[in-house]
């Protein structure tokens, strides 16, 4: 059932559009990923659903019901994680939590159990006493996301919620947003992670220059980018001759000293791979891996950078 | 599909409780600053000219109450409410289900109150060091409450459209000194330009707190009125640009 509609959508300050055109119908009991480089219009497009942002063409619906900015309806329906700071630096992380528990709606005893609880999950427990201003940016941000998921609404909008943690709390984040997961619920992220948002996005929308590039699942994104190998090689003689050859590919290098990884199409990283293997001590170790979803997305990212659009767009 | 959102009671209570949290970070300044500069002016006024006659003592102690109101509510309520706006923070607000007028309610009432320490200093001023024989009436507390969203909404409305913290301080700043000289030299008239003195919401508070606090008996209902009136306005005015969409 199609709940979530942006139709025909965009966004211009002066001569440049944040972001263009976007008509996308997201269904509930979904989780979509928003993936794309900064300046994509991502965060644009999560301030025009939750009304901060007015659009100025094109409309975002609710089960059929126009979204209107500022409408109680619409704030009692969406929650929203902003990349920046919340309103709740003066308050305790306590207060902070279960504040945004009664405003929407809990009663005293439900907001106090809930933000227990939360405190507990998100080892917030020995900082419950300490102001939210005095937190490190990483621990900010898992009180912001606390305070939005301790009375979940119909749709969540999260904008970068692992951004400032740690590996291990990133991963503790990416399994809340998972238990989040309800059929009468859409969450709908941004992140800049793709590897680890891959673990939870049903959808994975990706914009590039205010516009939807790619929209489906996270295989149909692998399918897009085309039948891609990840290849790790060890150098052992003339390393510009590898270079030069992967530069002719197009495809994205990361070297870290003797090693030089590539994703490119499978045919022609398995080519290459036989040309330098056929040259004794060029070679001296390969590891050949299915390539990720992030692998995918930046290898479209390259493609599409090439591309030219008609006019500038920025965030 | 559907949502929940605070009654009203809750809605406010945690609205308010969020509003005076500020004082455990800033006290010093929303508390000793708004005291001791008008309670400083009454002092040295008194030092310099002893020989000042009692109405001019009376404006003096009356302007000096509603500088101290006007340091927290429009000075310092302003350079908070545009660092609001350009850190986001405000958004905060803007996408709970909480009713933004009640916010401004919040956030004026809260810093009115703030100010209230230096009111009673200055109070304690005029009666022990320039002998004002003042009366006190549970009016006193309407008034001031009122008073404060009367000024805090101008403050909200100023730092809503500065474009940064820095240009709310100086506007602030400069409502705050025309609300000194309004009040503590009172204008009697500026010929075609009299009406002008109402743009400030100082003017008719200043009439009532005399009436109130001096000369006892309740007979400034016009201006209540029109505090009343101020009031509203600048709260519809400050819950307008406090809504409005990017």
């Amino acid at each position: 059932m199609t709940v979530l509609e942006f139709d025909q959508l965009s966004k211009r300050y002066g001569k440049v559009w944040a972001n263009r055109d976007i008509s996308v119908r997201i269904d509930l009991g979904s989780i979509v990923g928003l993936l794309g480089p900064n300046g994509a219009g991502k965060t644009t497009l999560l301030r025009q659903l939750v009304g901060l942002t007015r659009p100025t063409t094109g409309k975002v619906r609710i089960g059929g019901r126009l979204v209107v900015p500022g409408k109680r309806w619409v704030k009692q329906i969406i929650s929203y994680l902003p990349q920046h700071p919340l309103a709740l630096g003066d308050l305790t992380v306590e207060e902070a939590i279960r504040s945004s528990a009664l405003l929407r709606g809990q009663s005293w005893r439900d907001a106090d159990a809930h933000t227990q609880e939360l405190l507990e999950m998100l080892d917030l427990a020995p900082l419950r006493r300490r102001q939210v201003a005095r937190l490190s940016g990483g621990e900010h941000r898992l009180v912001g996301i606390a305070s939005v998921v301790v009375a979940p609404t119909p749709i969540v909008a999260l904008d970068e919620p692992t951004n400032e943690l740690d590996p291990l709390m990133r991963h503790r984040v990416w399994d809340f947003i998972q238990n989040l997961r309800h059929p009468e619920r859409i969450i709908l992220l941004v992140s800049h992670n793709v590897l680890e948002a891959e673990q939870v996005l049903d959808r994975v929308l990706i914009m590039s220059h205010g516009r939807i590039r790619h929209d489906g699942s996270p295989q149909s994104l692998r399918q897009d980018a085309g039948d891609l190998l990840k290849v790790a090689v060890t150098v052992g003689h003339d390393p510009q001759r590898l270079e030069g050859d992967l530069a002719s590919l197009g495809a994205e290098i990361r070297r870290h000293g003797l090693l030089v990884e590539f994703t490119a199409l499978r045919v022609e990283a398995l080519a290459l791979l036989a040309r330098w293997l056929a040259d004794p001590g060029l070679v001296e170790g390969v590891t050949i891996n299915e390539p990720s979803l992030e692998d995918a997305y930046l290898t479209l990212r390259q493609q599409w950078a090439g591309d030219t659009l008609p006019e500038e767009t920025s965030s | 599909m559907s949502g929940q959102s605070a009654n009203f009671a809750t809605m406010f209570r945690v609205l308010m409780q969020m509003q005076f949290a500020r004082l455990r970070r800033s006290w010093r300044p929303y508390i000793v600053v708004s005291a001791v500069m008008p309670a400083g002016i009454v002092l040295l006024l008194h030092l310099t000219n002893p020989r000042m006659s009692p109405s001019e003592r009376l404006n003096i102690v009356a302007g000096a109450i509603l500088l101290a109101e006007s340091i927290a509510t429009i000075a310092m309520l302003s350079q908070y409410v545009a660092w609001l706006k350009v850190s986001r923070a405000l958004d905060h607000y803007r996408v709970l289900p909480v009713s933004l007028e009640m916010l401004v309610v919040a956030l004026t009432s809260v810093y009115g109150i703030f100010a209230w320490p230096g009111v009673l200093l200055i109070s304690l001023e005029g009666v022990y060091l320039d002998h004002i024989p003042m009366h006190f009436s549970p009016l006193i507390i309407v008034f001031m409450l009122l008073t404060g969203v009367a000024m805090g909404a101008v403050g909200t409305i100023i730092g809503l459209l500065a474009p940064d913290e820095g240009l709310a301080g100086l506007m602030g700043n400069l409502v705050m000194m025309a609300v000194l000289f309004l009040g503590m030299v009172p204008v009697k008239s500026l010929g075609p330009w009299t009406w002008a003195l109402w743009i400030f919401p100082s003017t008719g508070p200043l009439a009532i707190l005399k009436g109130l606090m001096f000369f006892g008996p309740f007979n400034t209902w016009s201006h209540w009125l029109g505090l009343i009136l101020y009031a509203s306005i600048a709260l519809i005015v400050s819950s307008y640009f406090i809504k409005r969409p990017t």
